[in-house]
């Protein structure tokens, strides 16, 4: 068996003639636009024309980094197969294609010409928004080596107890995600605090391999071959700094080669071809994908010249509906503001801020803002505090210092009314246009974590369905069954 | 401040005119016999004549590594030493015979010498007990604790420095330790198994995270990171030396997966200076380095081997069976300590082995005459005591009958209990052990707390004398 890196997490798995793709995005980017949206790096091209056939595509979850329609749609013969943990909003737009797609249960090995997968359920402390990712078993027929794609979310424990039961053999390969997405000081990344944006714990490119290589596998210590891929792209501020710090797992692989000779570890370029029982030796590339290496030095530039001059940035704008919206008339707003209200305080970061409120000097009103820009400069806003008497948030006063509240979210009000209205998804304003702070220091329970949670596709799979068919309308042939 | 590596985990702290020596290594080789030398990686000599004048030799810890007789007989005696007042009483013994002026610190109290503050810390209750005497030494100027430097040697860091900081201390540069000691083939070398259990090797990747994120984790104001720790080749026995014993390389490794945080690694002889805006790095010349091939060539070269006795001389046909009767009365009062230990603990726990259920019988000591003469000394749960055995089997067998053991030669062993030579001399030059548990239970560690020089003062005390 042997794997093909295509960029950031897509693979193409291949045992003699028969081909799966995971999770594959062909473009050179995803979200709401290319020069918008994020942009897979190593920058790559693919010649779709020279990929040989393929038997089938395995989507782990529904994020856009994941599921990726443009690319489904150069597939359409091709069974797609997804876990019953799918969210409906893909499974409802799929509905509206003339993909044919399977729904599969996890722990069930489903056989494809020489290959068989198995789908197996993330571990059970991820967080929310990653808390459906099927993390994907592959097994030759032929040779019965294996590899194990741990994708997003923590090891699953239902594959380390197969393992440990000797249900299924041990994998030859383990391939770990780096989404570390590690932005110089000074400039904002997915769930930086404003508080504090630079790294407490000394070399934070030691904490993430330690994390990675050693800490998550803890539970399956004889695992020796490592393969890591994630964090492959760009944001559009990508013009400030080029590429995250360690997102080159070429080279972050090797790093970690030195310092773990007990293990091979190895970090693929796009187009190259790791075998899966020896990942040792010279890799071979396909000649469908060509990487981008000026592009690369382009950006590598970019990042050593912020080194030298680091220039602090702050959210920009995403969208560009009508700058003079009149959101205090708009209905969605109140009502989307006082269900958000409802929904922080049944939540574990409204528990946090909660008893900091009740352990705080702090009046109550100073615990939690949410501040909504209303010109491109960012010098007039209007701002909300969260009341816990009243479980609404309620309209601060010019005299207010928002500012000065404990925690706290800034974005531009035109961005988030096209994300209450489904124009846009909350991913496409991570790390560019929405930003939090928060006094407790926990990243995974800041505000900005609680808005991945409140509005991804999970518990808004009405929203971003819409979001979907703004971006892919071209895609759909059916009309929508309600 | 100025920090001058001398080698192994002695430094040189210049603070404005004066300077100190922290645990002095200064000769080319350690040991307490002829027989096994350990010789400081990267090699160096050291010319002493040459050095600048001292005004203060400050020592951590009793251990031969770090107060080093032979080292402290090459400076002049009116220099004066301070310890730790729990160092123990013998090893104070031994250094005033010498004629030096030893002077005791109680933990958490301080010395000047002319601006510098050198301040004693006894480490982190956490330690192992064979370090429960090492103290922390914390550095700084008379005024302020601008450039100050904490010194972690061979114990975990007191709990003012991490968790509880009541005092306001507020270390910016870490002398931190790595004793990882592993060896090219993946192995610590204290801590090696015969068993082939699965249990996840050390590798640079957990060293780095201990050493580094955690304590700037725990120690927010820290700002530098310079690595220090056992670092040696043994003469003749192991001339490879450790893996990541390249400070300079690991140093490198950890810097470049970092944003804005300083990991130091220096050869012996180098200064690194912390006064500028950036660390600024010199050399001194009275240190040469005499390391002839790069850490790769010597891994390359590397082979794992076994051997024949050490110390030949000690045992033969003659007395042979004294020695036996003798070794037998020592192991009286080792095996009332063993059910003290967690070592002991893990005996008593572990009930079944390769053949099912096990006996009272569950550690083995082998002690190996020759090819065909070997005696194990079997240590029985059920009566705290070891039973004598004249083997007929080979060591495979024993391994498989017992899950926990030691092996190694009656003269190696006699050696130790006569005080040719300390336990930790022989665990990485001529013993082989297996166990079940974890590795902090293994039995050399156990033979480590036995032997402690804090507890065993008899037995340090002979090795003292030996040396006069």
């Amino acid at each position: 068996m042997q794997m093909t890196f295509i960029g950031h997490q897509s693979w193409l798995i291949e045992e003699g003639e028969t081909r799966i793709l995971l999770d594959p995005v062909f473009e050179d980017f995803i979200g709401v636009s290319r020069d918008k949206g994020i942009s897979i790096y190593p920058p790559r091209d693919i010649i779709f024309d020279e990929l040989p056939s393929v038997d089938a595509i395995i989507i782990s979850h529904e994020h856009s980094d994941h599921f990726h329609l443009p690319t489904l749609a150069l597939f359409k013969d091709v069974p797609i197969y997804i876990s019953h943990l799918m969210p409906s909003c893909v499974t409802k737009l799929l509905e509206r294609t003339d993909f044919t797609f399977h729904v599969v249960p996890f722990q069930k090995i489903i056989e494809v010409g020489e290959l068989s997968f198995t789908l197996y359920h993330a571990g059970q402390d991820t967080v929310l928004w990653e808390s459906r990712v099927s993390q994907v078993y592959f097994q030759s027929l032929t040779d019965e080596t294996v590899v194990y794609v741990a994708i997003d979310a923590l090891l699953s424990e239902d594959f380390v107890d197969d393992v440990n039961g000797q249900y299924i053999d041990m994998p030859n390969t383990f391939v770990v995600t780096n989404n570390s997405q590690i932005t110089p000081k000074g400039v904002i990344g997915s769930l930086d605090n404003c508080y504090d944006v630079s790294l407490n714990d000394g070399p934070c490119g030691i904490s993430i391999l330690h994390e990675i290589i050693i800490r998550y596998v803890d539970a399956l210590p004889s695992i020796k071959n490592f393969i890591i891929c994630g964090g492959g792209f760009t944001k559009q501020y990508e013009e400030y700094f080029g590429a995250y710090h360690f997102s080159r797992q070429k080279n972050l692989a090797g790093l970690a080669q030195y310092l773990c000779p007990d293990k091979y570890i190895y970090g693929p370029d796009p187009g190259e071809i790791i075998e899966i029982s020896s990942i040792e030796g010279q890799k071979r590339s396909v000649n469908w994908i060509n990487i981008d290496e000026k592009k690369i030095d382009e950006l590598e530039n970019l990042k050593k010249d912020y080194a030298k001059n680091p220039v602090p940035n702050r959210i920009r704008s995403l969208t560009t509906l009508n700058d003079s919206v009149s959101f205090d008339k708009e209905k969605s707003f109140v009502q989307a503001l006082n269900l958000l209200s409802n929904a922080i305080l049944y939540s574990e970061f409204g528990k946090k801020i909660f008893y900091e409120s009740i352990n705080s000097t702090k009046d109550e009103h100073d615990i939690f803002v949410m501040v909504f820009y209303l010109d491109k400069s960012m010098s007039q806003y209007i701002a909300y505090k969260l009341c816990f008497e009243s479980a609404r948030f309620i309209q601060m006063s010019a005299e207010e210092e928002p500012f000065k509240a404990a925690n706290g979210i800034e974005v531009f009000m035109t961005d988030y009314l096209a994300l209450i209205q489904g124009y846009i998804q909350i991913w496409d304003l991570a790390g560019i246009a929405i930003q939090s702070w928060y006094s407790h220091g926990e990243s995974l329970l800041s505000p900005i974590a609680f808005l991945y949670c409140w509005y991804g596709e999970q518990i808004q799979p009405r929203l971003n369905q819409i979001a979907y068919q703004h971006r892919w309308s071209h895609f759909l042939e059916n009309e929508e069954v309600v | 401040m100025k920090l001058t590596y001398l080698g192994h985990q002695g430094w040189m702290i210049t603070h404005q005119k004066t300077n100190i020596l922290i645990d002095p290594l200064l000769t080319e080789t350690f040991g307490n016999s002829p027989e096994i030398r350990f010789r400081v990686y990267p090699h160096r000599t050291i010319d002493v004549s040459r050095m600048p004048s001292i005004s203060g030799i400050f020592i951590t810890n009793e251990h031969l590594d770090h107060c080093h007789f032979d080292s402290l007989a090459k400076l002049p005696k009116s220099i004066p030493i301070f310890v730790g007042n729990l160092m123990p009483l013998c090893t104070k013994e031994a250094l005033r015979k010498r004629g030096f002026t030893v002077n005791n610190v109680s933990n958490m109290s301080h010395v000047f010498i002319d601006d510098m503050k050198i301040s004693f810390f006894l480490g982190s209750s956490e330690t192992a007990l064979w370090e429960r005497r090492v103290y922390n030494l914390y550095i700084t100027s008379k005024t302020n604790q601008a450039n100050s430097v904490l010194i972690q040697s061979d114990t975990l860091l007191n709990e003012l420095f991490t968790e509880k900081n009541t005092l306001d201390l507020t270390p910016e540069i870490l002398i931190a330790t790595n004793n990882s000691q592993i060896t090219p083939h993946g192995n610590s070398k204290i801590h090696s198994n015969m068993l082939p259990i699965d249990e996840e090797k050390e590798n640079g990747l957990r060293i780095l995270y201990e050493i580094i994120n955690s304590h700037k984790n725990s120690i927010p104001s820290l700002n530098h990171i310079v690595l220090s720790g056992s670092n040696y080749t043994i003469d003749e026995i192991d001339e490879c030396p450790f893996y990541y014993a390249d400070f300079k390389k690991l140093a490198n490794v950890a810097t470049q997966l970092s944003l804005d945080f300083f990991v130091h690694g220096l050869i012996p002889g180098e200064v690194v200076d912390f006064n500028k805006l950036e660390a600024n790095y010199t050399e001194v010349d009275w240190i040469v380095r005499t390391t002839e091939k790069s850490s790769q060539e010597y891994h390359d070269e590397c082979e794992d081997g076994l051997m024949g006795p050490i110390f030949k001389n000690l045992v033969d046909k003659k007395n042979l069976s004294s020695t036996i009767k003798n070794i037998l009365v020592s192991f009286e009062d080792m095996s009332k300590i063993i059910p003290l230990s967690s070592f002991g603990k893990q005996l008593l726990n572990t009930n079944e082995y390769l053949s099912g259920m096990l006996g009272a019988e569950r550690f083995v000591i082998h002690l190996k005459y020759d090819k065909n003469q070997h005696y194990l000394f079997c240590y029985d749960v059920s009566k705290s005591c070891f039973v004598f055995y004249k083997s007929e089997k080979t060591l495979d067998d024993i391994i498989r009958k017992f899950p926990y053991g030691i092996s190694l030669f009656i003269h190696d062993f006699v050696a130790i209990l006569e005080g040719h030579i300390q336990i930790w001399e022989l665990s990485v030059a001529n013993i082989k052990q297996w166990y079940l548990s974890s590795k902090y239970q293994s039995p050399i560690m156990f033979l480590y707390e036995y032997f402690s020089e804090h507890i065993q003062q008899d037995i340090a005390r002979r090795v003292y004398e030996r040396q006069d």
